[in-house]
């Protein structure tokens, strides 16, 4: 799968089925800090990716 | 795990919130209902706003004051209320400018009046100036003449009270912060009744919705914009208790509503108690303070020191 990372940096990762949440947490991301977007669409973040997904996660600057 | 059937409980699209408290899953435009309804309510219980109020919306044009905006712009006309945004330019190059044109571009399309104050016009000098040779203080000192910049600009336009776009997890930062500093008098002052001849009552109508709720509704409604960040954001203590606060609200979700239930009732049980001290006027410009010498005077010095 294609993971958009906040900095707008891409990795590409090779791995099984996974929730958004466990993914987050294995990029020692906070998913309370974060909002994800699968293939163009918000998610909840117990919603799964496979193989094929692209992952963004937008992280919301503070203040304002 | 199995897969979970991610779809919205009122009316099967996919969902792209799971929310708890009651727990629910929520599509795009069924979570923009939900979270408008939620601050209705909330200002319906508060009594936030009442007919022939003039609310001033403090508009920095950042994320929370344009969701802020937004939804008062839809609720006032039904509560026989107006609006007026005022925005305070504190003179903050490099960051200032955008945000104060995304504040221009949104009243302009609601068709909202608006007000900017600048520092320069009301203390002499924007902050970048005020700040040389104390940037590391910037939050403070900015906090405390954004304050009576908004408090100017609120007599200005003649508003009857000022709502603020403080979210779910300013306020518990806030809360935890003089846990953590153990000032209670700050725990316990409540600004939503204001100080008459000073002070309009202070509302946050956005209270009951998380930081990532608001920017979810922006997303949504298309008006989410990135925009540059502070270059003087993040006091040591608030920054530290936003990572403490995101990861308990993580693994603990509603730790963040708790501790907003939390100072309610110190509020409700002191008020009976101890009165707050009271409050004096400023031998320099006349404005309410604690001491003789109110603190926007003492930050710029004319006092003398």
């Amino acid at each position: 799968m294609r993971i958009i990372l906040p900095d707008k940096s891409v990795r590409t990762v090779s791995r099984a089925s996974a929730t958004i949440e466990e993914i987050l947490i294995e990029l020692g991301i906070n998913p309370t800090t974060v909002i994800v977007v699968k293939n163009g669409t918000i998610v909840p973040e117990d919603v799964t990716a496979d193989e094929g997904d692209e992952i963004r996660i937008l992280r919301f600057s503070h203040g304002g | 795990m199995p897969p979970t059937e991610n779809r919205c409980s009122l009316c099967n699209e996919p969902a792209v919130v799971r929310l708890v408290e009651p727990e629910r899953r929520l599509c795009a435009s069924h979570f923009v209902e939900d979270a408008g309804a939620r601050v209705l309510a909330a200002v319906m219980r508060e009594r936030m706003i009442s007919p022939g109020d003039r609310i001033a919306v403090g508009l920095s044009g950042g994320k929370d004051s344009t969701a802020l905006l937004l939804l008062l712009h839809r609720f006032l006309p039904a509560l026989g209320a107006s609006l007026v945004a005022v925005t305070v330019d504190e003179g903050i190059a490099g960051y200032r400018e955008e945000t104060v044109a995304a504040a221009k571009d949104l009243t302009d399309e609601l068709g909202i009046e608006h007000v900017i104050v600048g520092f320069a016009d009301l203390f002499g000098d924007d902050l970048d100036a005020i700040l040389v040779g104390r940037e590391a203080q910037g939050c403070t000192v900015c906090g405390v003449l954004r304050r009576r910049a908004l408090a100017e600009a609120v007599k200005r336009v003649g508003a009857t009270k000022l709502a603020t776009g403080h979210n779910l997890d300013d306020e518990a930062q806030s809360v935890l912060m003089n846990v953590l500093r153990g000032d209670l008098p700050r725990l316990r002052q409540d600004t939503s009744t204001g100080q008459p001849g000073h002070f309009v009552p202070r509302i946050k109508p956005l209270a009951v919705l998380s930081e990532k709720e608001i920017v979810t509704y922006l997303l949504l409604r298309g008006y989410f914009h990135d925009l540059p960040e502070c270059p003087y954001a993040g006091t040591a203590l608030r920054s530290e208790v936003r990572t403490m606060l995101a990861g308990l609200e993580h693994r603990h979700p509603g730790t963040m509503v708790r501790l907003m239930q939390f100072r309610d009732g110190v509020r409700r049980s002191a008020r009976s108690a101890e009165p707050l001290k009271a409050l004096s006027t400023c031998r320099i410009c006349g404005e309410l303070t604690s001491g003789e010498v109110c603190q926007v005077c003492r930050l710029l010095e004319r006092d003398g020191t």
